[in-house]
């Protein structure tokens, strides 16, 4: 068995069960693997409050493996190596939840070497607050009269009085002319799609936390009724991601994207999922 | 009447960079901005009492502090100082430099002292840049500074193989760089014999573009101190003329998400107009270092070509041939870019900051052999926003 | 080169309680037109506007860069944006540098602010101050302004009396101003019965909660005829920082105020101010800060604010004829309400205010807690 730092890999899977927080562990049902290249094979089992470790060459059972070296293990363990930064550059893989493997840090107390000194390193005092203040945002009437017509199951986008561009969704100028644009017209509701952003990472919404489910679409469509940079952005239907295409135009080269088409939601407010999503019109 | 004349010269005669990291919880952020108000003044052998103006910049719904410059000035030494606050997104720490410039130049203040910080560790990053959308649309759809149209375009022109692997090389070269940067956040080491593993393994986040070649979220302060000629002269004898800076912003939803192409884009429009008013026909010889405001190998390795007025494949052969390392035809970010290290109120700042310190001769391991005279130095931060400043080693224009 | 930079149009839309009814890019876009339809100023790059001054706040807009959504409604388009995020009284010193540095011929100043957006104002300025401390114990800028109040009033013998008198008066002002807030007029028994919002400040006492946006062009002396006949000149600028912790300031010092005050009147060469304008505008957020910018901007004795108001002092220095913040201004654009006020007086477009013969104004902003921050401008004619 390798060491690396002087700490043992075996000595801090010895130690999990010394370590082991059954309060951190509560609500927790998961089976993690351990791959270590050149050191081995681990199952931990975490259920009702108790773990179960295992030293196996079997991590079928396992929700989500860990793949790394035996330094990069240890480094991640006694706090040298950060685990995104190792992530990042390649030297640790994840197969299945990234996040689902963050929850072992509070499964476990931290590991310190034997034989490191026991005096407490200074605890840095963390203040963790979610800041919210709610706001009223008001439309104005051109955002609020696209928003009423999303209602009415209609797209509307306005028109550049000078330039004759449209905007969908609208604004109250256009940019290039730096002239109000007064005049609507409906475009839509079917077109070709463009852009799709393949969405493997999301965001979590800044008021609520909340994090759409992975992968989705965010997609940019040319609504029938709109040319050149016109482009309408909305989301695709989440199980139809693999199957359409991106439309390009890139000087002379055309390529045509898949044909979409609006599904209206059944309830809807003035907002932007008035339309649920877009999906494949056949 | 175009482009009148610049009211006096403006010389940089101090700066000063935390290292960025991504765990700085051992100081709050005026502690931090100290740290680097420190060091600038030291460089420039000067005291508070010589600075007459302060200008202070981030992004504060990263951190949730209203006005952050209030709090600061505890450690930003803007007690009794003529003190701006200027704030432009990824673009502030440029929008600083410019603060600077103008400030200085225009004969009101003859020493101005520009902070940038951010401490993203303290907020959430990508929640904070999904807040920049629009309430009523786009924040239900956008998902941070990420996106994959450059590199589909890439793709598209030059076919998945060759735009895969020159985007890759572009993030190992400037993982080189990094590793000779002792304030990097990040430097992984990468070599040339792990790019088809990173271009196959490393976790996706949108199509194309991986975590790979994606920049840090790094804490850290930047500060530049500039000075009116006369005062420049004085405090130092290798001040760093500051040329020339142009601003250019775009209305966010312009062309976003679409596959139209080309598109104007401001890099290029303000290459253009800044080089022209230079009476520069040639940048790529005529410039010695480009510190680029590269938040991804995607956007760095298409910018060259916007930057550079260039055209075809210019740009990827500059990339595949390794013209961009630090010992190449036109070095890009020998500091390591923003790859290696993105503490956003700061990173624009950062790359004036090292752009200086390679004129001076004084970067440090990174630093480029040959001589350098001309440097430039980009911002970029908003929806496609850009600023770009021009220094110089002589006062010869 | 040139030491003043012109004024050449100003653009307001009406500060109202609440515009429910446009977003801050409709209310942005009114001013934006009326200037270009004013001077016919173009975004052309040799000889029109490339670079725009803004003034908002990302808190205040729930937006990170809250400049982003505007870039078109301020002509920014494939032109120059910079953001000043503090009082707009800055962003006019900023832009005056941008164009004596020789960068610029014309900058486009615009602002914006609905405080009727977010549910509070005061759980906005309680983000101003540090997480660890005095963000928990839950100060805000009317708190902390109580504390500058309490400390001012005692200094200077600041009465009851003499704070309803201000009030009544910036509502008598401001319902001259057709673009002013419409508020009830009080009577001064009621200004000294309202509600304590913060012991010693009163409901009355505070501006109301206001939204508005405004626009200003700025251009080098060279230029400004090509854009106005009636040009009004900022000849000086001058802002100063205060310290942070409201332990270590002398809340009734005045400090900041002076400092800003000194610098600006240096640079315009004015050496006695209570009698060299015509005109004075001071952002008073709340009643107790009219005297005591005042005395800080040497309009009135050290402590002596409190007499200066009987003497009839207001009257005789023609203070706050916009009505001033107290009769409502978003908090951010204070000081542009007070620097268009002074424009108004000395093109003598003030209307039923206006001082006439008007041929120097000051105006005035703060930012941060119990004015950490003051900028001072100087407006000749």
């Amino acid at each position: 068995m390798s060491e690396y730092h002087g700490v043992n890999i075996e000595d801090i899977f010895d130690s999990m069960p010394e370590r082991f927080r059954p309060e951190g562990a509560k609500g927790v049902n998961h089976t993690f693997g351990y791959e270590i290249s050149g050191e081995g094979k681990w199952k931990l089992t975490v259920a009702n409050g108790a773990m179960e470790l295992e030293k196996t060459d079997d991590l079928s059972g396992c929700d989500v493996v860990m793949e790394t070296d035996g330094e990069t293990f240890v480094g991640l363990n006694i706090g040298k190596v950060d685990g995104m930064s190792a992530l990042t550059a390649g030297k640790l893989k994840v197969h299945g939840d990234v996040n689902t493997f963050g929850i072992t840090s509070q499964i476990f107390q931290k590991f310190v070497p034997p034989g490191a000194e026991t005096t407490q390193e200074q605890e840095l005092i963390a203040l963790k607050r979610t800041i919210s203040v709610n706001q009223r945002f008001a439309t104005g009437p051109v955002m609020g009269k696209f928003l009423q017509g999303l209602k009415n199951k209609t797209i509307l986008a306005i028109k550049c009085p000078a330039c004759g561009r449209l905007q969908s969704p609208p604004r109250e100028i256009c940019a290039i002319c730096r002239v109000r644009n007064d005049e609507w017209v409906e475009v839509g509701p079917k077109g070709e799609m463009r852009m799709m952003e393949y969405c493997y990472y999301a965001s979590p919404d800044p008021l609520t936390g909340e994090t759409r489910e992975t992968p989705y679409g965010a997609i940019g469509i040319l609504l029938d009724g709109c040319k050149g940079e016109e482009v309408f952005w909305h989301q695709l239907r989440p199980d139809q991601l693999d199957q359409v295409q991106m439309g390009i135009v890139m000087g002379d080269k055309v390529r045509h994207g898949s044909r979409l088409r609006p599904v209206w939601a059944e309830n809807r407010t003035g907002s932007v999922f008035d339309i649920k999503y877009f999906e494949l019109d056949e | 009447m175009g482009y009148r004349k610049k009211n006096r010269h403006v010389g940089i005669v101090g700066v000063g960079e935390t290292k960025f990291s991504s765990h700085r919880e051992e100081v709050n952020q005026p502690e931090m901005i100290h740290e680097a108000v420190r060091q600038a003044l030291d460089d420039a052998g000067i005291t508070m009492d010589d600075v007459d103006c302060v200008v202070h910049g981030n992004m504060e719904l990263f951190e949730m502090v209203h006005q952050p410059d209030l709090w600061h000035t505890l450690g930003s030494g803007a007690y009794g100082k003529t003190a701006y606050r200027l704030t432009t997104g990824g673009t502030t720490g440029g929008t600083l430099a410019c603060a600077g410039d103008n400030l200085a130049a225009s004969g009101m203040h003859d020493v101005v002292m520009t902070i940038g910080f951010e401490k993203l560790q303290e907020g959430h990053t990508t929640g904070g840049i999904t807040n920049m959308a629009d309430p009523l649309w786009a924040r239900k759809l956008q998902s941070g500074a990420l996106t994959d149209s450059t590199a589909v375009k890439l793709i598209e022109e030059f076919g998945p193989e060759r735009a895969r692997t020159a985007a890759m090389i572009y993030r190992i070269i400037m993982d080189k760089h990094a590793c000779l940067n002792p304030n990097s956040h990040r430097a992984f080491g990468l070599d040339w014999d792990q790019m088809a593993d990173l271009m196959e393994n490393s976790p996706p986040l949108i199509g194309d573009l991986r975590l790979i070649h994606m920049c840090s979220q790094s804490d850290g302060a930047c500060v530049v101190i500039f000075a009116g000629e006369e005062k420049a002269k004085q405090i130092t004898d290798k001040p760093v003329w500051v040329r020339d800076h142009i601003t250019v912003h775009r209305e966010e939803t312009l062309n976003l998400c679409n596959n139209y192409y080309p598109t104007d884009t401001t890099h290029r429009f303000a290459a253009e107009k800044l080089y022209e008013r230079n009476g520069i026909t040639e940048p790529l010889d005529y410039f010695d270092v480009f510190e680029m405001y590269d938040p991804s190998a995607w956007w760095g390795t298409d910018w060259l070509r916007e930057f550079f007025l260039l055209d075809d494949d210019a740009h990827l052969k500059l990339v595949e041939n390794k013209e961009i390392m630090i010992d190449g035809k036109m070095p890009i970010n020998p500091s390591g870019g923003v790859i290696a290290a993105n503490p956003i109120g700061a990173t624009a700042l950062v790359r004036v900051a090292e752009a200086a310190k390679q004129i001076r001769g004084n970067a440090g391991p990174h630093q480029i052999q040959k001589p350098v005279n001309h440097a430039l130095a980009s911002a970029f931060g908003g929806t496609m926003w850009t600023v770009l400043m021009m220094l110089e080693k002589e006062l010869n224009w | 080169m040139s030491r003043r930079v012109a004024v050449c149009a100003t653009a307001q839309i009406k500060n109202e309680p609440d515009i429910w009814y446009k977003r801050f890019q409709g209310m942005l876009l009114d001013c934006f037109e009326s200037i270009l339809s004013q001077t016919g100023v173009t975004f052309d790059m040799e000889k029109g506007i490339r670079n725009v001054v803004t003034c908002s706040d990302d808190v205040l807009d729930a937006r990170t860069i809250s400049d982003n959504g505007m870039t078109d409604v301020v002509g920014a388009h494939f032109r120059g944006e910079e953001k000043t995020a503090q009082d707009g009284i800055n962003a006019l010193g900023y832009a005056m540098a941008a164009i004596l540095s020789g960068h610029d011929d014309l900058v486009l100043v615009m602002g914006h602010c609905k405080e009727s957006q977010p549910e509070s104002r005061q759980m906005c300025t309680n983000l101003a101050f540090d997480p660890f401390y005095c963000r928990p114990l839950g100060l805000d800028f009317l708190n902390a302004s109580a504390f500058q109040a309490r400390a001012y009033m005692e200094k200077s013998r600041i009465t009851e009396e003499q704070l309803a008198k201000v009030v009544v008066r910036s509502r008598r002002m401001g319902a001259k101003n057709p673009y002013a807030r419409e508020n009830e007029p009080v009577t001064e028994e009621a200004v000294m019965q309202s509600p304590l919002m913060s012991d010693p400040i009163r409901e009355l006492h505070t501006y109301p909660r206001t939204d508005w946006a405004v626009g200003l062009l700025l251009c080098c002396e060279e230029r400004a005829h090509e854009f106005t006949d009636n040009p009004v000149w900022i000849t000086g600028f001058g802002s100063c920082m205060d310290s942070y912790f409201l332990g270590d300031r002398d809340l009734s010092a005045n400090f900041a105020l002076k400092q800003a005050a000194s610098r600006a009147y240096d640079m315009a060469g004015i050496k006695d101010p209570k009698s060299e304008f015509d005109v004075v505008e001071l952002n008073d957020a709340y009643a107790y800060q009219l005297p005591m910018w005042a005395e800080g901007a040497g309009l009135a004795e050290e402590a002596g604010g409190g007499r200066w108001i009987d003497d009839g002092g207001l009257e005789a220095a023609h203070v706050n004829t916009s009505g001033g913040m107290l009769n409502g201004n978003p908090i951010m654009l204070g000081g542009l309400a007070r620097a268009l006020e002074g424009v108004h007086q000395l093109k003598g477009s003030a209307g039923d205010r206006q001082v006439d013969g008007a041929k120097k104004a000051l105006a005035h902003g703060t930012t941060g807690a119990a004015g950490q921050h003051h900028g001072v401008l100087i407006l000749e004619k």
